[in-house]
């Protein structure tokens, strides 16, 4: 029996998990981690299969995982099954929360796209009067993206952006294709900048805090990893009102443990932390907990276009190929310049091929279409800023509960007029510059996915100057609890409309350092 | 080095489990330690017979290569009416032609697979079938005072006009319009991911129809 008091728990092995254990190993402490998955061997679980073997070729077990779309019977085992961790919405309020429970977490899978979050998502509310500052800036945390960035090996390409701040790349130096180049040159002539994708290459397979990050902390020998660990709550003490430990099942056996600690650090990804904060009943003077849930919304082939020249296989070498990304160019001036406020990328690519449901009719002359269009096409992702509102929030909810019987999230999410208005203007806007740059536009829509389709789910235990309306400092230490750290994405106070990765790793960093600070002077 | 000691300080699982391979798997050798290797994520490696994993040592396991049942033995098809399921094959037969060689929705067993795939699927997805696959019938027959199975290909496209109709986010809202694009859909997925289109297409591409990675499910 264990009657150890650990330096510093941290719940969650992902990207803030994994990060806050690096920095903090790093400096003497000595951390358990707990992460509620299995320790996966890829090279076991993982294997090459025809879609025709597949029990569904391909279609996938119908109903099995409803809210991820991302899921297919490839890879239908790699999300965590919604039987055994379920969360409730109203029919006409959905949300797809996209979860991963093994060491490394979402951080084995996700698309890699590294971007610098800037002061117009830190300062928004100076910029147009909408919602809360961050209580940091980006000269703050300027100094984290840059030593983060290296670690993952993040490549990209210089543009001086304010919106979108330079990072250490790798250098991205190569060549746009043919269509590339008429796209760019049509943006620009709106002043619309397009640059290449920045994208953390990791190493080998993997960008992740399996890979990149857990391995130094266990060489370090201060780091404890246990896995298939679910955290139940965190505890405090009854005369202090400290955090002392963490009641947690060991999924494997079912045997209930109990983990001492003098720090709780909480990285089990955004909601899965503000989950455990609102079962535990802590650190929510402010009321704030659970609010303030934001993502980016996602238009998937909002617009799909294709390059004539390249029809029927004509199309010259070098035409076709490459793809890149336009962040925000709208409300880039101080105030509102359109009928909404924030910004939208594109993420988009050509030398594809259009969707055969694009294409009209059936048969043997409907095929002959759909193969002229081989690798013909330009398509887009539009990924827009969605506004952090009180009433997009989520609670437990009072009578459904998980496999291990923990209350789970009941969720409260609704697009606002600026999202849709944001939609449509990104949709048009992008269709227009592919007409300007001589592409057939074949259709365009401005659907958005339901929230947290993004999987960049943001907020909920957001910080803030004002521990009335925010349940962190700027350091990602609770308000109520000092010794109690909230270091995923749940801290946002806005999200942009970049991906988040890079900042969520770099406040990590930043607030471990802190921690080990004022662990060392006595403080926590 | 670094990388194996991390991960034997804290795996569970017994080396041993390495000499079971389970039939049909492809065997998936580790990669030596410190060589990263440059193999994107997602792409299978490729099985080599001499790199056996630790403790599998001298065994040599036979290795049986599986067919699949498709081969063998043919769907029975027990979820639409006989009337529907023939609907259904005609359909397929117009939507997906076998042409250029290369096996059309018929030749996959598409229907014979729709008809299993349909039977598992949420209640909507059923009633949508079985209501468009009745109103085809419920057109031909008032048209041309036949079932939809026995139309001409030029009768059937009168009835199939909806498939003309330009692409929209949000499905028609007549049922047979709605049942029709979304078989359009369904019955081209079930064909070109059929081992019988596959083996005649090649290996295509690994994304579309071809081989993947799969996961197992996790202990």
């Amino acid at each position: 029996m264990s009657t150890q008091t650990w330096d510093v728990l941290i719940i969650g092995s992902g990207a803030s998990g994994g990060m806050a254990a690096y920095t903090l190993t790093k400096k003497g402490i000595n951390c358990l981690m707990l992460d509620a998955g299995p320790l996966v061997d890829f090279n076991r679980v993982r294997g090459t299969k025809a879609v025709y073997e597949l029990p569904y070729r391909g279609f996938g077990k119908p109903g099995r995982l409803p809210h991820v779309v991302q899921a297919n019977e490839f890879n239908a085992n790699q999300w965590v099954d919604e039987k055994q961790v379920p969360y409730t919405h109203a029919p006409d309020e959905p949300y797809n929360w996209v979860r991963v429970r093994m060491i490394g977490g979402k951080s084995l899978f996700w698309a890699r796209m590294s971007f610098r979050l800037s002061d117009y998502e830190f300062k928004a509310k100076d910029h147009d009067g909408f919602g809360e500052n961050w209580p940091i800036s980006y000269a703050d945390l300027a100094p984290y993206y840059s030593k983060v960035e290296p670690i993952f090996r993040v490549a990209g390409r210089k543009e001086g952006w304010n919106q979108l701040p330079d990072g250490e790349f790798l250098e991205d130096s190569s060549p746009w294709s043919g269509a590339m180049q008429r796209f760019i040159a049509a943006a620009e002539k709106r002043s619309i900048g397009v640059t290449k994708m920045r994208r953390a290459t990791g190493r080998g397979q993997f960008a992740s805090s399996f890979n990149l990050l857990l391995p130094d902390a266990m060489d370090t020998g201060n780091l404890t990893l246990v896995p298939d660990a679910v955290v139940r709550n965190i505890t405090t003490d009854r005369n202090t009102g400290l955090a002392n430990g963490v009641n947690f099942v060991d999924r494997q056996s079912g045997r209930e443990m109990y983990a001492n600690a003098r720090v709780v650090i909480v990285a089990a990804s955004c909601l899965e932390s503000t989950r455990i904060l609102l079962n535990s009943k802590i650190a929510n003077s402010s009321g704030a907990l659970g609010h303030y849930l934001h993502d980016q919304f996602y238009i998937t082939q909002g617009v799909q276009a294709v390059v004539p020249e390249a029809k029927d296989g004509k199309a010259p070498h070098g035409l076709m190929g490459g793809g890149g990304y336009a962040p925000r160019f709208v409300n880039l001036k101080k105030g509102k310049q359109e009928d909404f406020i924030r910004g939208y990328a594109w993420d988009f690519g050509t030398g594809g091929s259009p969707d055969p449901k694009y294409v009209p009719g059936y048969g043997a002359e409907h095929e002959k279409a759909v193969r002229s269009l081989q690798g013909t096409g330009v398509s887009v992702t539009i990924m827009g800023e969605v506004l952090p509102r009180h009433e997009n929030y989520v609670e437990p909810d009072p009578s459904v509960t998980d496999a291990w019987g923990i209350p789970v999230l009941r969720f409260h999410a609704k697009y606002s007029d600026n999202e849709f208005k944001m939609a449509r203007h990104a949709m048009d806007t992008f269709a227009e510059v592919c007409e300007n740059a001589g592409f057939e536009v074949l259709t365009k829509h401005d659907q958005m996915w339901p929230p947290g389709y993004s999987i960049h789910e943001l907020g909920t235990c957001r910080m803030g100057e004002n521990p009335k309306n925010s349940v962190l400092n700027k350091w990602n230490q609770t308000h109520d609890v000092k010794n109690l750290f909230v270091v995923d994405g749940s801290s946002f106070v806005t999200g942009g409309y970049q991906n988040p990765t890079m900042t969520i790793l770099s406040l990590s960093m930043r607030a471990s350092e802190y921690l080990a600070e004022q662990m060392r002077a006595g403080n926590v | 080095m670094k990388r194996r000691r991390f991960v034997q300080s804290i795996v569970a699982a017994p080396a041993a489990s390495a000499l079971f391979t389970p039939l049909g798997e492809a065997q998936q050798p580790s990669p030596p330690p410190g060589n990263p290797g440059n193999t994107a994520p997602g792409l299978p490696q490729n099985p080599t017979r001499g790199n056996q994993p630790p403790g599998a040592a001298a065994q040599e396991l036979p290795r049986l290569e599986p067919s699949v049942p498709d081969v063998a033995a043919d769907t029975t098809a027990a979820f639409f009416t006989p009337a529907q399921f023939e609907a259904l094959r005609h359909l397929c037969d117009l939507l997906v032609p076998s042409a250029d060689g290369l096996p059309g929705a018929n030749e996959a067993h598409a229907a014979e697979f729709l008809d299993f795939l349909i039977s598992e699927s949420p209640a909507e997805r059923q009633d949508l079938y079985r209501k468009g696959l009745d109103a085809l019938d419920a057109e031909s027959n008032s048209r041309f005072g036949k079932p939809f199975a026995s139309l001409t290909s030029t009768e059937a496209d009168a009835i199939l006009a909806p498939l003309h109709q330009p692409w929209q986010y949000s499905p028609p809202r007549d049922p047979l319009g709605h049942f029709l694009v979304t078989a359009k859909a369904d019955v081209r997925t079930a064909t070109v991911n059929s081992r019988e289109y596959i083996a005649k297409a090649g290996s295509g591409s690994r994304r579309r129809g071809g081989v993947g990675l799969y996961w197992y499910s996790l202990d």
